[in-house]
């Protein structure tokens, strides 16, 4: 009796982990977004603790070879009292850094909750402004979250706080707005994450409501995906969303500790929960402290290293690769897309 | 020139979070320090050699005048058997003299005890920095934690200074001893008034000192500066006690510029409270010592280095028979325990040496146990 | 609502909670007295603290990595949480069963223990020991999992009876021997934890409690009289019917909740200060069937406990939650959140850091010259914020007085909006001169806010607000 299979979308190949606790150089401190640029180059900001005002910093290094290339907005990193919670605004300072993206140029957009702004850098660390102040008004903000840029350098900002979304050109000008509190359509409950796909179509995981929002660019509602719980298709305070070129979507589901995969149908297609290795920079870590490679030896309930706790940002690149930010694990483990087309082709075909 | 009292004071500068001794009092002519630091190393060409096998990390500079005048000691290998790897462990056992249990007094606690039996001054031992520091703890002794020497006293939360002088006439009146109002009462009423009398005397210390010597603008920087215009107020005070702020000097990442900046810091704050007390001619009476928790690991882990063992201490002034003492611990593996320099100095050894040489106190109740004393006192 | 019934209740919330507002003082007492207490001794019966917003803003929250973290999610809890004798009792118990990071250092660790008060702490006293005894973090605390059948550890065996059930002695006798204290170790051989996943590179994990039957002593033991191949279970059910131990958890449920006792090492000769109400809480250990309840229903409904009213000094986390509490404000998520403990810190309690397996001194022994000018110091600068939502209504109901309101009236209603608290007659001559010394107090004129502020100040700042 043979059973008879479905292709179902793709399947996802999980590839490597970059990261490693700490708080600052060759590793992140409860990294909250992750964003990919050029030439191989990836951001990852760390939120960190509010006692550690000078680990909230920006990362940044290479996907393939993890070579550590540098930090940005590490507000004063000596010097300065270590257990000031630094509540300033002075420039360069990030309080509580949330999301991040890229324009067309690279420069980096970062929300601060905390400051009620929009931070923005060059990719080399240079600080070029911000903007946003505390309100509810055009240009204000209650907790912005999450971030995106469209392909024409508009800037789609979450306004957690006042259950919006607003959307501003790219220096800083409000445009337009939608969205207010309630669990209709259309309506937000302390949204997070956003994403825009390559027709322009807007997701935002409506975070306190359990579930993913769809709209057109304009801010006009076209369908909602999940309900509160644990089962499959159901989330548990979604976090943050992101959709590939070919409209698969995938959803941080933040407090059930997995990644969502659906298709553009809204169907599932699988769920992971996590396949962490050591990464390049666990194993420098592990080579100064020898006694902790034999005590790993012995540990035990060590395949719990593997599994995500608490996926908080996610993104997906050109190449089909997937970057789950693992809150809580400091690092990011990263997964490449198989597409469908590929069964049946060379040996994997082969009976 | 200000007078001062001639008993011996000790300065207690402490570096939290484990520093990394490699780098700090180099071993350059040693392959192996170039075998395990590929990524964390000071090049040879910028070490300042201080003999053939040991030299300052460049950021020392400020130091190596102390050093070239005999007024500057290095304890080597210092620590304790079976090492702690964890900050506050190792800081508790450096605090309480207790490497096996769990303690509560701390030595300076009890050595405050002994100088000032009576509690005849209540400024017998001030740290400097918010919360007390283990090593002053001891029950019934007060020690004043000053946060700010300039703002330091009661009542400093009503900000408006009008306000704040009235409240605090009617908290002296409020804490004047009563009778009749029980024993726990009359404790409060004690303590109340120990405190408006502390920082009374505290707060005259900045008016009674001007000097031409300016430290840097760390928080550390500025508490050695307090410390210095403490002790020139002739105010009594034998025990003055600092931290480095939050263990910064935990460099597991990008130590190589982190770490430059806290030697530049820490070399310039000891070198400028020296001069300092050169020219208020109150040095002589004066010992420092620098330490810290641990060493850090021998080999680094790629941008930084992880808790190790096995560290140094450093004493300054112009009692102190400069020079090395004890060992430098070998870097060849064998030698090493579980990845770290191995200790060979007992830091208790160390305490007993300030106890007795300096303070005429008798150690083996304070560091509960008879250790090898050092020599780096002058008689 | 009676001024006396209030401020009962303003007695039995700063003890069985951390204090709370006039509003809430008179919510209560309309309820009553003893049903209050009801309501508090059945914490399961209230809504438990949603974390998702605070997890979301605070994200060193998820895990409790850090004592940090863990040391301002319990402040947070103890100021927000609906289930003040859950806190109160999780304070207790963790003065009592001392483990510290300092050598644990695992925080998330901790948090498991202290959540097993949360769950455990006023049920049977036997089931709470049972449950001590397979803590990971006590078990590392301790050293057990370093006592082995050939090579007996005694640490855990010895602090059991020491300091977490009989106590060395009582009525001046000894309560055992040094073989018990071997019998007892002895019979925790074996009762280890897992070998950990170290901290580097992806942060701690849980433990777990391991009984390995290989290295457990099967020999036949004496402990206190009885024999057997006792193992640890049994152990702790012969220590739950001790006398001892009905006397050693009665008095420390007195030390806390009713009155400063000496401290602990004092209890082997010191008899009690009060032998009827310990007395009759022993009695009410062994009626029960060892339940921390009914021993704190006897207890907050008893006299002695009524009359009890501000015979203990406060500790600082009753001094700093107590102050947030009443202002008002420190329920969302801000970078400030961790600044509080470091508060409770300063004044010499080092949440989740107890300064040794003894804990903390309490009573007066909470107060130095240093640790008071903490004290002084924060609580002026918190209850003389006049913009924080609790001291604002505070100002509210002063006024209601009248528009024109006399010194007496002033001062008189800020003890009472903070509970109740009477001065000495000294102070008070002190206070009330301050509080008339601009003649006659107009509620309606601008200045009537900072006067109130000013009063607060002051009262916070005497020798009787450190009682409670």
């Amino acid at each position: 009796m043979t059973t008879e299979y479905r292709v179902h979308g793709a399947t996802f190949r999980y590839t490597h982990t970059i990261g490693r606790g700490e708080e600052a150089g060759t590793g992140f401190k409860n990294p909250v977004a992750v964003a990919i640029g050029a030439n191989d180059v990836m951001y990852v900001v760390s939120r960190s603790y509010d006692y550690r005002a000078d680990a909230k910093r920006i990362t940044v290094c290479t996907v393939r070879d993890q070579d550590y290339i540098g930090e940005i907005g590490n507000a004063g990193r000596l010097g300065g009292d270590m257990m000031d919670p630094g509540e300033s605004d002075i420039d360069g300072s990030l309080i509580w850094p949330t999301a991040i993206d890229l324009d067309s140029e690279e420069n980096l957009y970062v929300t601060d909750e905390w400051l009620n702004r929009v931070a923005v850098f060059s990719s080399d660390g240079d600080w070029l402004g911000s903007w946003g102040s505390n309100g509810s008004g055009e240009g204000q903000f209650d907790k912005p979250s999450g971030l995106a840029i469209d392909s024409e350098d508009n800037i789609f900002i979450v306004d957690t706080g006042n259950n919006r979304i607003q959307k501003y050109s790219k220096d800083g000008k409000f445009i337009s707005q939608w969205g207010e509190h309630g669990s209709g359509e259309g309506q937000f409950d302390m949204p997070w994450g956003i994403t825009i796909d390559s027709h322009g179509d807007i997701y935002v995981a409506d975070w306190r409501n359990d579930r993913i929002q769809k709209f057109d660019s304009s801010g006009k509602f076209i369908s909602s995906l999940g309900s509160t719980g644990d089962k499959e298709g159901q989330f548990n305070r979604p976090t943050d969303i992101a959709v590939d070129k070919d409209g698969l979507q995938y959803v941080a589901d933040w407090d059930n500790d997995r990644v969502q995969i659906f298709d553009q149908h809204d169907d599932l297609i699988t769920i992971l929960t996590g396949d962490a290795t050591l990464s390049k920079w666990a194993e420098t870590k592990l080579d100064a402290n020898p006694d902790m490679r034999l005590q790993r030896e012995i540990a035990q309930g060590l395949e719990r290293e593997r599994l995500f706790r608490g996926p908080i940002g996610i993104e997906v690149d050109d190449e089909n690769r997937l970057f789950v930010v693992d809150s809580q694990r400091n690092r990011v483990q990263i997964y490449r897309k198989i597409d469908p087309t590929f069964v049946g082709l060379y040996d994997g075909g082969r009976l | 020139m200000t007078s001062t009292n001639q008993d011996p004071v000790l300065v207690v500068l402490q570096l939290s979070g484990g520093n990394d001794i490699l780098n700090t009092v180099i071993p350059y002519n040693d392959p192996l320090y170039v075998d395990n630091r590929p990524n964390v190393r000071i090049p040879t060409d910028q070490v300042i050699p201080i003999n053939d096998d040991l030299g300052f990390n460049p950021n020392m500079a400020p130091l190596k005048p102390l050093w070239d005048q005999g007024n500057m000691a290095i304890v080597q290998g210092v620590g304790y058997p079976n090492p702690n790897r964890s900050h506050f462990r190792s800081m508790d056992i450096w605090h309480t003299c207790e490497p096996d249990k769990i303690a509560e007094e701390g030595w300076l606690g009890r050595a405050i005890r002994d100088l000032d039996p009576n509690k005849e001054n209540v400024l017998t031992g001030v740290n400097f920095g918010r919360g007390l520091p283990r090593a002053l703890a001891a029950p019934g002794v007060p020690v004043a934690s000053v946060g700010s020497l300039e703002t330091y006293g009661v009542l400093t939360s009503i900000e408006q200074e009008e306000k704040r002088s009235e409240a605090l006439n009617i908290f002296s009146r409020m804490y004047s001893p009563t009778m009749g109002q029980g024993p726990v009462f009359d404790y409060l009423s004690q303590n109340g008034m120990d405190a408006l009398t502390g920082a009374d005397i505290l707060a005259t210390a900045p008016g009674k000192y001007s000097s031409s010597v300016e430290y840097g603008a760390s928080s550390t920087s500025q508490y050695m500066r307090n410390i210095a215009q403490v002790h020139c107020a002739g105010l009594g005070t034998r025990i003055l006690y600092t931290t480095a702020p939050y263990n910064s000097f935990d460099t597991h990442a990008t130590q190589m510029t982190a770490h430059a900046n806290l030697i530049t810091d820490v070399s310039t704050m000891v070198s400028d409270f020296y001069a300092d007390l050169k020219e208020h001619n109150a040095s002589e009476n004066v010992l420092l010592l620098v330490f810290t928790e641990f060493g850090r690991r021998v080999h680094d882990n790629g941008s930084g280095t992880d808790h190790g063992s096995g560290g140094a201490a450093f004493l300054f002034g112009d009692k102190v028979k400069g020079g090395l003492y004890g060992e430098y611990p070998s870097l060849e593996a064998d030698k090493l325990l579980d990845g770290d320099l191995h200790f060979n100095n007992d830091f208790r050894g160390l305490y007993a040496t300030i106890l007795e040489d300096w303070f005429g106190l008798d150690a083996q109740p304070i560091v509960n146990g008879n250790f090898e004393k050092m020599d780096f006192i002058a008689k | 609502m009676a001024e006396a019934d209030i401020q009962l209740m303003a007695h039995l919330m700063r003890r069985a909670g951390f204090g709370a507002t006039y509003e809430e003082l008179e919510r209560r007492a309309a309820v009553g007295y003893e049903e209050t207490v009801e309501q508090l001794l059945h914490p399961e019966n209230e809504q438990d603290l949603t974390m998702d917003v605070m997890q979301r803003y605070m994200h060193g929250w998820r895990d409790m990595n850090s004592i940090m973290a863990n040391q301002a999610y319990w402040t947070y809890r103890m100021v927000n949480s609906s289930r003040q004798l859950e806190e109160k009792l999780c304070l207790f118990w963790h003065g009592i069963f001392c483990v510290g990071d300092s050598k644990c250092m695992a925080a998330n660790q901790i948090l498991v223990q202290l959540n097993n008060f949360r769950k455990d702490g006023l049920g049977n006293f036997e089931n709470l020991l049972l449950g001590l005894s397979r803590d990971p973090a006590m078990l590392y605390y301790l050293d057990n999992q370093l006592s082995h059948k050939e090579a007996v550890n005694e640490n855990w065996g010895r602090e059991l009876l020491e300091l977490f059930s009989m106590g060395v002695g009582m009525d001046g006798q000894a309560n055992y021997s040094e073989d018990d204290v071997k019998a007892c170790a002895e019979a925790f051989t074996g009762w280890t934890i897992g070998n950990a996943i170290p901290r580097y590179p992806y942060g701690r994990y849980d433990n777990s409690f391991l009984y390995n039957q290989y290295d457990h002593s099967e020999d036949n033991k004496t402990f206190l009289g009885e024999q057997g191949n006792f193992n640890g279970d049994d152990v702790v059910k012969i220590i739950a019917k001790q006398p001892s131990t009905a006397r050693f958890i009665s008095r420390h449920l007195y030390n806390f909740f009713v009155a400063d006792e000496p401290q602990v090492p004092a209890w082997q000769t010191t008899p009690p200060r009060d032998p009827e109400a310990i007395e009759l809480l022993e009695k009410t250990y062994f009626e029960s069937g060892y339940e921390i309840r009914s021993m704190l229903r006897v207890l907050f409904n008893s006299d002695f406990f009524k009359n009890a009213r501000f015979a203990k000094v406060k500790s600082p986390t009753e001094v700093v939650i107590n102050t947030l509490r009443l202002r008002g404000d420190f329920t969302i998520p801000k970078p400030k959140i961790y600044d509080p403990a470091m508060e409770i810190r300063y004044m010499g309690q080092d949440l989740l850091n107890p300064p040794t397996v003894e804990g903390w001194h309490t009573g007066k022994e909470w107060i130095d010259s240093g640790t008071l000018v903490e004290r002084v110091n924060y609580t002026a600068g918190e209850m003389g914020d006049i913009n924080s939502p609790g001291i604002r209504s505070i100002i509210n109901r002063v006024a209601e007085q009248g528009s024109s309101i006399s010194a007496e009236q002033l001062l008189d209603g800020c003890l009472e909006m903070l509970g109740g608290y009477s001065l000495t007659d000294d102070t008070r001559a002190l206070l009330l001169e301050n509080a008339g010394k601009n003649g006659d107090i107009s509620t309606g004129s601008d200045e009537f806010a900072e006067q109130v502020g000013e009063t607060l100040q002051l009262i916070v700042s005497t020798q009787e607000y450190q009682f409670t």
